[in-house]
């Protein structure tokens, strides 16, 4: 069976769940190329993420709350034991409010929607605002998220679009909902001006949200595992004596071989 | 001849809820209904198959947290206790029934069912649980693979690569002290995957892991044999899917075969039911009423006359549910084999609480489908690791970022009721990684302090408490238990950045949260 054969008629039948046409790269291209602010408006502070499709419970719940059982309260319940005490909700105050770094961390929460939190300390603040020179008394603080999606580098400088969403004080967070999954992001945590000059007092890594579609990439290579050195504890690496480059490196193409090689049936 | 493999992985996990500084706290009963209700009644349905000689082969995930709490001293003394006290309820219930036949038989049963318990777990186990699993592990019917470390959710903890070592490293070192081997896979907790773990994975030498349906259906490349065959990172770390096709008539307890009405009824319990001062004695340790596991009445459902449980009936319900699953695993197989050019991989992850606790008939449907399935001929079970040696020619993609929970990926752990956690869960991992940097080999006080500091994160990570957060009746203890860790950390740290490790609370410590006795801060490195 040709490989071409393998993809229809195996992807076709195994996986009709998973339908059949998808969008080619060019479109995917194409999707990352609009300016994602524009298309869907990217939420504020809180904004909440589309309207899930989901049932209000997963398949899980249920267990997770058998398994998790607490006692009924009720008027012949005796007085509570020591680690049945009430708590406030905000108990978590016993932490530190901030913790005197800046910083900003982006978590792709789904495909769909990220969650960001921040802290800008006031010597964070002050660089900034010195940087902005007078422009910097009407600043405001602001979270710029770059989609940084097909963008080689990891500053989000020169990526393809941004958003700022206006925030306020030094320490919180937010769910900024997005357009595309299958996106790369970053952000800022900075001050902007009035004329839109931006300085960025702290940045986080890229984050990627997951894809909602199979990939449009359908390439096939194959490994045989026979050629990975290690396991029962070591350290996982593809055999030095398996063909292609990058000998010892678990990264590397070895034992990778893009013709396949399928058994008969 | 055989048309596929099915591989049922059974996963158990609970938080750490040993409270040595207190009396009993209502929180290990969780852990002692997962022994009574799940360990018990499905090793010994193991011992069934193998007396009958019935071919089987099935993965345990167990947590390394769960791991250390079976073999905890203190926790086994305790659920001794409990397991006295459900024999001595059940032995009233037998007496007061007697005027009612059908409710009479079904006290017997539970009667019958704690005595055997208390045998098993005293006599045959010796208290240790983790042994027996090492035993049915050496007799080849299971094969034990741990979760991260304390069940971290690792994508939500993965700004701080060095807390995503610790996770994955102390499970493969824990697994080892454990079970004399190294594990071949990893249970990601909550199937929770994001591109790029995989490294951390091959790094501690475990070969595959398992990701949600979505994980394998959006990777890349393509697969061309969806869930249905493992793929590869470049790593060499091979990624199984979920079968969706399989998952909801087992999962689902509302619409699945556990919804079947001749079913015992999880939510009636002598616990709630009986008079308080009947059952005082047996319910929560604070005195308010929990269940006891000593249930009448089949699922008739809310509001309806609640009916006498009919053992018969359910077992013949089970088995007509596995002649219902394992005929359509079979008739999946036989159609995915045709159009595959290698046999076909099933992959059944459930919860294991399912399994006894949640679905009281679940191990007597589970043995019988293991018991259909060998005699069938055509579909055999296996494990992943099975799996990767008979085939290991496996196409090389990479799965796509997904979770099991709702809606595939990440808001059942990250939502306003728990967003705030990671801040500092982040704060102190990286504050910890830069101390363990600047004391790579510390004196003895350090090495302790930074060592304990770890194990409070580690617990503080354990991905239950984001989800227990979103919950009412349980989301006061998970802030507690998340901050009390996180205080604890950050406490350690500053002592150790100060020089002013207090070693009398640091012993006390040590003594409270005593898991990974081995542990080594070092692992951040």
């Amino acid at each position: 069976m040709s490989i071409g054969a393998v993809i229809v008629a195996g992807w076709g039948l195994v996986g009709d769940w998973l339908g059949s046409a998808w969008c080619d790269v060019v479109r995917e291209l194409r999707r990352h190329a609009e300016p994602f602010a524009g298309r869907l408006g990217l939420g504020g502070a809180g904004a909440a993420p589309p309207a899930p499709a989901a049932p209000a419970r997963g398949l899980d719940q249920d267990v997770r709350d058998a398994k998790f059982l607490m006692p009924r309260r009720g008027p012949a319940a005796a007085a509570s034991a020591p680690d049945d005490a009430p708590l406030a909700r905000d108990g978590h105050a016993a932490l530190p409010a901030a913790y005197g770094t800046d910083r900003v961390t982006l978590l792709a929460r789904d495909p769909r929607c990220l969650f960001a939190y921040w802290e800008a300390t006031a010597e964070g603040r002050r660089k900034a605002a010195a940087a902005l020179g007078a422009e910097a008394r009407a600043a405001q603080e602001v979270l710029r998220i770059h989609d940084v999606t097909f963008v080689a580098t990891a500053s989000g400088a020169n990526g393809r679009h941004a958003v700022d969403v206006d925030v306020a004080g030094p320490v919180g967070s937010c769910y900024v909902a997005v357009p595309a999954a299958g996106g790369t992001y970053r952000a800022e945590i900075g001050l902007r001006t009035a004329s839109g000059r931006f300085v960025a007092i702290a940045g986080s890594e890229a984050v990627a949200t997951p894809p909602e579609q199979p990939a449009a990439d359908t390439a096939v290579r194959w490994a045989d595992l026979r050629t990975i050195d290690g396991g029962a504890g070591e350290p996982l690496r593809w055999s030095a004596g398996a063909t292609g480059d990058g000998a010892g490196s678990p990264a590397g193409s070895n034992g990778a071989t893009d013709q396949p090689s399928l058994p008969g049936r | 001849m055989s048309s596929g493999t099915l591989a049922v992985v059974l996963v158990a996990h609970l938080p750490f809820v040993r409270h040595a500084g207190a009396d009993e706290v209502v929180q290990e009963r969780w852990l002692f209904d997962a022994v009574t209700e799940t360990f018990v009644p499905v090793l010994e349905m193991l011992d069934g198959l193998e007396r009958d000689r019935v071919p089987c082969r099935l993965t345990l995930a167990v947590s390394p947290l769960l791991i250390d709490s079976l073999a905890d001293a203190l926790l086994r003394d305790r659920y001794l206790r409990h397991l006295d006290r459900l024999v001595e309820l059940a032995e009233k219930e037998e007496r007061r029934t007697r005027g009612d036949a059908a409710l009479h038989r079904i006290a017997e049963l539970h009667l019958a069912r704690f005595y055997r318990t208390r045998a098993v777990f005293l006599d045959e186990w010796q208290q240790d649980v983790v042994a027996a699993l090492r035993a049915y592990q050496e007799r080849g019917l299971i094969d034990v693979i741990p979760t991260a470390a304390t069940h971290g959710l690792l994508p939500l903890l993965a700004a701080s690569p060095a807390a995503i070592r610790a996770q994955v490293d102390v499970a493969a070192a824990e697994h080892r002290r454990f079970f004399g081997r190294a594990a071949d896979g990893l249970w990601l907790p909550e199937c929770a995957w994001q591109p790029g773990l995989d490294t951390a994975l091959a790094r501690a030498g475990f070969r595959y892991f398992f990701v949600e349906t979505d994980g394998i259906a959006h990777a890349t490349p393509r697969p061309v044999y969806g869930v249905y065959a493992p793929i590869v990172c470049d790593s060499g770390v091979a990624a199984f899917g979920r079968d969706p096709e399989s998952a909801k008539p087992v999962w689902s307890v509302e619409e699945g075969f556990p919804s079947d009405p001749w079913y015992l009824d999880f939510h009636r319990d002598v616990g709630f039911e009986r008079e308080y001062d009947y059952v005082h004695a047996y319910v929560a340790p604070n005195g308010q009423r929990f269940p006891t596991g000593i249930k009448y009445h089949r699922r008739t459902g809310p509001g309806a006359h609640p009916e006498p449980y009919d053992p018969d009936r359910a077992r013949a319900r089970a088995h007509a549910h596995a002649d219902e699953f394992v005929a359509a695993r079979m008739r999946q197989a036989a159609w995915l084999a045709r159009n595959m050019d290698r046999p076909p991989i099933i992959v059944c992850p459930y919860d294991a609480a399912l399994f006894g606790h949640r679905w009281f008939e679940g191990p007597l449907w589970l043995d019988a489908v293991l018991r259909r399935l060998a005699a069938g001929g055509t579909l055999t079970t296996a494990t992943a690791g099975d799996d990767l040696a008979a085939h290991p020619r496996v196409q090389r993609a990479t799965p796509a970022a997904s979770t099991w929970g709702w809606k595939g990926h990440l808001e059942p752990w990250l939502g306003p009721a728990n967003d705030w956690v990671y801040r500092h869960l982040h704060a102190a991992a990286d504050r910890l990684h830069a101390l363990a940097r600047r004391y790579p080999s510390g004196d003895e006080r350090t090495r302790r302090a930074l060592t304990q500091a770890l194990r409070e994160l580690l617990l503080a990570q354990t991905s239950d408490w984001a989800a227990l957060m979103t919950r009412d009746a349980t989301a006061d203890y998970a802030v507690r238990r998340v901050t009390e860790h996180l205080v604890r950390c950050t406490r350690l740290c500053s002592e150790v950045e100060q020089g002013a490790v207090d070693e009398q609370a640091l012993g006390t410590l040590e003594g409270v949260d005593d898991v990974f006795p081995t542990l080594d801060y070092r692992v951040l490195l």
